[in-house]
Order: C-alpha cells, then structure tokens, then sequence
C-alpha cells in the first residue's frame, strides 16, 4: 500500500494543550479516506498540517513524499485544500475565483473547473457573496479541483448543507476521484456520507488516532453480539471488547475479532457503520493498535 | 499573485488615484495662479508699486492655499499607512480568507512578498508623484512671500515635510506600520487605530524635537555689545535658524543673560539694518548673542537622514510583519 499521508508521532500543540498528539498514520493513495471523530479531536489541526498551513509541535508528517515545512511549493503545488468555513472572497465573481485559480496554479485546469460550474447552474459573473451556501461549498471543490490535485483535503465538505446539496457535492466528488484516481481525505461528522463514498476510515479521538483501516475490513472484523449477562468488569478487562451494554439478562457487545464465530448461547445482530463509530466515540479508551487475535468472551 | 492583488485592491485603489488626482491638479492649479501672480507682482515692483500689489496676493486666497496642500502632502502617508496597509492583511485574517490564496500553488512567502511589494510599490510611486508636483508650488510660494519684505524669510526648510525624500520614506514606514498592526492585532479597525497612533506618535515627536539635531548647529556669534561681529557668520536667507532655540546672551564673564531685558535695552540701539553698525546703550558693552541654525546646504543631507531613520523602521516593521504571517495559523 502506498500512502499519500504518512503521519510519525505527529503532534500539535497550542499553547498547553495538545491538539493532536502522538498520531502515527497512513491515508491509503487512490482512496477517500474518511476522518472522523467528535469535535476538538483534531481533524482540522491534522488537515492543516498536512496543507502545511500549520508546523508541527512534535513528530513527522509527509506528504505526497514531501514534507509540507520543507518543501511547501511542491506540497501546495498538488495538494488542494477546501478550508471548513469553505471561505472565498466575497466581492469577487465566480470567473475571477476561476481566474484566480488559473493565477496561482501551474497545472490549472480551467475547461474542467467551469464546466463543473455550468453543469451546476451555477452562473459564472455572480458574486460569491450572492451564493447560496450548496453553491459556495460546490465553488470551492471546483477551484481545489481545478489544481489537478493528487491529493484532496476537505473539512467538513458536507456540513451546512441541505440534502440535496449534500449528495450533489459528494457526486461530485466520487466522480472526480473515479475520473482522475486522485487521493481524498475528509473529515465528516455525517456517518451515512462517510458509508458513502469512504472506503478507509480513521477515527481520532482527543488527538490520537483509535481505529484506521479499510471500511470493508473494519466491518468483517466487528461484530455486535448479544447473549446472557455477563460480568460488566469482565466486559470492561477484554481488549476484544469495544463497548459493552448490559441489560437485566442480556449483554450487547461490541468484539473485535476477526474471523472468530460467536461463543454457544451469543448471536450476532446487525452492524452499521454508524454503530461501529459510535462505539468507538463513546469509549476513547477502546481501539488498540492490532485487534487481539483470541479474546475470551463471555461463558 | 499580481492579478489577485490588483483584483483584490482595484476599489481602493481607484478611490486612492482619485484622490490624489485631484490634489495634484488642485496643486497644479496653485502653482499655475501663484506663476501668474509672480510675474504680475514682479511688473508692479519694477514701476514701483510693491507694496499696493501684493496686497493682491493676500487677498487672492493664495496665502490660504498654502496651509491647504502642505496639510495634504503631510497627511497622505498616514493616509496609506491606514486605508491601505492596516486593512492588507488584517481584513484577510477577520474573514479567514487568507486560507483561499495560502491553498493555492504559491507559497506564503510569495503570497506575502508580491503582495506586500505591489501595494507598497505603487503606493510609493503615488506619493512621491504627488511630493513633486508639490515641489513646484513651493518654490513658487516661497518666492510669492518672500518677495513681500515684511512677510519674507520663507526657506527650503519651510518645505521640510512635502519634499520627496521623506515623503517616500514616511509613506512606506506608514505603510509598514499598518501592514504590521494587521498582522499583529489581525483585526481591521483596531489595526487602522494603532496605525494612525503609532505614526503621529513617531513622526511628529522625530520633526519637532530630534530634526533639528541630526547635526550640531552652527553658532554665530551675533553681536558683541550691539555691535555685530560678522555679518559673514550670520545665517543667510536660506538657512534655518533655530527660533525654537532663541538667541543666547551672554556677558562679558561668559553667563547667560535674561533675554527680555537684554531685548528691551537692544530696542535703544539706533539704526537696525545688518549692514550698518547700530549705536546701543553702554550697558550693552560686553554682552554678546549667540545665534543658532542649521545651513541651506544640509538641506538634502537632512532630507537624506530623516528618510534613512523611516526607511530603516519600515525594514524593521515589514520583517515583523512577515515574521508574523508565516507563523499565522
């Protein structure tokens, strides 16, 4: 596997407090990646760092081979970035946003970014500031398209969007990584988008990374299991466990061991992607470098 | 990055050139009538009626004019300093625009550098335009008044604050100065504000108290008991005496001297003019003045030396400036 992002011991820290901290990892080339985790868990600071638009506290970061400090023309040069706010100038036109793309950018791609725009209905002499907010964010990923990036950083794509202008974007999106087979890394609070365009998930939590890998292997690996009560401490001791709820009679957990069938007396329910991370989130503790390969659980 | 800046500085900038369009028409215009005045002013002394004539000048509003563009030359540094610089980076940092150009294929130092460098470029270019137009109504002003014996004495160093020299020099350090309150306080109106302070808190303290001392002054000894020493050591029309620095009396055993009653006993001196010897009351006999001021000819060295002193605090303050930004997150 050849990574677009590979991250040693990464850290930030403002002023006292870590942002990110101790946070080792690879974004897979040729995939979207999804990076996910509640807020202040440091996936803004993680995205900033990769663009270079900030400098590491602590740790490695590389980027397309290159470090983002040392060498930040050919980082920017192939990177493209769409900000979380998305902001763009208010006052200039969408054609003197284009222009400013073909100023700035070596390999800029003019035809493409404003036939995106057309086929949007999105007119080319209004003013940004006169843009509904589906029009802005669909703006913005045809200017960080418009670089012919190898690599696409996005905070927050989706968010404040409607529905519709939800699924337009994320269209958009696959399309464009299907077409040119460049790298995605976004960060989403919206787990049904992440199920749908994501192939590879990581999820930070407090600065540090808790869970990564691919979506379809993360899911083959977890399962929800349901039998008779157990003891919750003993639940709470096994690595395997990710999170465990217990009722009266029955226990609810979520195992991670790969390839294992359930003891006598369990059963195994549904999992969604969205439960899968919600686990995870709702124990910071859980998540561990490898799964371990023979838990005990339960009987 | 020059078609962004342009785009991104194209309104203020049409509002800047109009305005100082119209000033240096408006001075030209100035200049154009004093001319005219002059040489009508000239035929007039030439048939020997001075002195009615130049009451025409008086009452031309010419006089008034004066104030008018020295108060605009000294003002357009500031002037750039705050609409110009201040807003450059901090406007970008309050709506977190800066993001828009830091994502695309230039560096930030080449953001910074192009950015910075046009504006002040051609901010530079504006001013000092303006500073030489405005050289010419001056010359013509001062031979206007000084061509009335009673007003007279107006000097090169009268025009001090309009020549191009440190207009250039104070126009990029008000230009750096709000390009580094920006990038310090990353907030519009407060930037503008510590522009605005900052300057007048350097500018005006540096004219009235250290100009006149880049260079020791020059001391004639004036008089001797009423008597002038030298009329060769007295400063000429073009030099700048020191009336902030009043003339020094001093006695015989070389102590200085109340000033108002050496003055009331040199108001008895008979005859006045410094090329005839006056006749003065014997209690002056031993008292001698000592006259400070500066020549015409360290003009253009002072120009040099104050533009030096606002160049090298623009060096410094655009260094803090960039320092800031790329530490900016």
């Amino acid at each position: 596997m050849t990574s677009a992002i590979r991250t040693t011991a990464l850290g930030k820290r403002y002023g006292r407090q870590w942002a990110l901290r101790d946070c080792s990892l690879q974004v897979p080339a040729g995939k979207i990646t999804a990076l996910v985790g509640p807020n202040g868990a440091g996936k803004t600071t993680l995205l900033k760092l990769a663009m270079g638009l900030l400098a590491p506290s602590a740790g490695e970061i590389e980027v397309l081979g290159q470090s983002p400090q040392r060498e930040p023309a050919l980082v920017l040069a192939r990177v493209g970035y769409v900000a979380q706010e998305r902001p763009l100038y208010p006052r200039f036109t969408v054609s003197d946003i284009l222009r400013m793309g073909r100023e700035l950018n070596s390999r800029w791609d003019g035809a493409g970014a404003r036939e995106r725009l057309v086929k949007r209905d999105i007119p080319l002499d209004r003013q940004v500031r006169r843009l509904s907010g589906g029009e802005q964010a669909q703006l913005s990923l045809a200017l960080a398209l418009g670089k012919r990036p190898d690599l696409l950083l996005l905070d927050e794509p989706a968010s404040s969007l409607d529905p519709l202008a939800r699924r337009a974007l994320l269209t958009e999106l696959v399309d464009a990584v299907a077409a040119d087979g460049i790298t995605v890394l976004l960060s989403s609070h919206l787990i049904a988008d992440v199920e749908r365009v994501c192939e590879h998930l990581v999820i930070l939590s407090r600065g540090r990374v808790q869970l990564a890998g691919d979506i379809d292997t993360l899911r083959e690996e977890h399962q929800m299991i349901v039998g008779p009560r157990i003891d919750p401490a003993a639940a709470a001791a096994d690595p395997a466990v990710v999170s465990a709820h217990h009722a009266e009679r029955e226990s609810a957990l979520l195992v991670r061991c790969p390839g294992k069938v359930p003891p006598d007396g369990w059963r195994t329910e549904p999992l969604s992607l969205e439960d899968l991370v919600l686990a995870y989130l709702e124990n910071p503790a859980a998540g561990s470098p490898a799964p371990v390969a023979a838990a005990e659980v339960g009987s | 990055m020059g078609w962004l800046t342009w785009r991104q500085h194209r309104a203020e900038a049409a509002a800047i050139l109009t305005v100082l369009v119209a000033l240096a028409v408006g001075v030209l215009l100035l200049t154009l009538a004093g001319s005219g005045m002059l040489a009508t002013l000239s035929r007039g002394c030439a048939a020997g009626v001075c002195t009615t004539n130049f009451a025409l000048f008086f009452q031309s509003g010419l006089f008034e004019g004066w104030t008018l563009v020295m108060v605009a030359v000294i003002a357009v540094p500031v002037v750039f300093g705050v609409f110009v610089g201040a807003p450059m980076i901090a406007r970008e940092l309050e709506h977190g625009t800066q993001f828009v150009a830091w994502s695309q294929g230039v560096t930030r130092r080449r953001w910074f550098v192009s950015r910075v460098g046009l504006v002040v470029l051609s901010s530079v270019v504006g001013a000092a335009i303006l500073a030489a137009i405005a050289q010419g109504w001056f010359a013509v002003q001062r031979d206007l008044v000084n061509s009335n014996a009673v007003v007279g004495g107006f000097t090169f160093w009268d025009g001090f604050d309009i020549a191009p020299p440190v207009v250039i020099a104070y126009t990029l350090f008000a230009l750096a100065l709000g390009v580094a309150a920006g990038a310090a306080l990353r907030r519009t109106v407060p930037a503008m504000a510590l522009t605005l302070a900052a300057y007048i808190a350097v500018r005006v303290p540096l004219a009235q108290l250290a100009r006149w001392r880049y260079l020791p002054p020059v001391t004639a000894r004036l008089s001797d008991g009423g008597q002038l020493v030298s009329v060769a050591s007295l400063p000429g029309p073009s030099d700048w005496q020191l009336t902030s620095y009043p003339p020094t009396y001093v006695d015989a055993a070389g102590h200085a001297l109340n000033a108002s009653s050496v003055n009331r006993l040199l108001e008895q001196c008979s005859g006045g003019s410094p090329s005839a010897a006056p006749t003065c009351p014997s209690a002056l006999n031993g008292v001698y003045t000592l006259l400070q001021y500066q020549p015409a000819l360290r003009f253009w060295l002072f120009q040099g030396i104050e533009a030096a002193i606002f160049l090298v605090l623009a060096v410094a303050l655009l260094a803090l400036a960039y320092r800031l930004v790329m530490r900016l997150r």
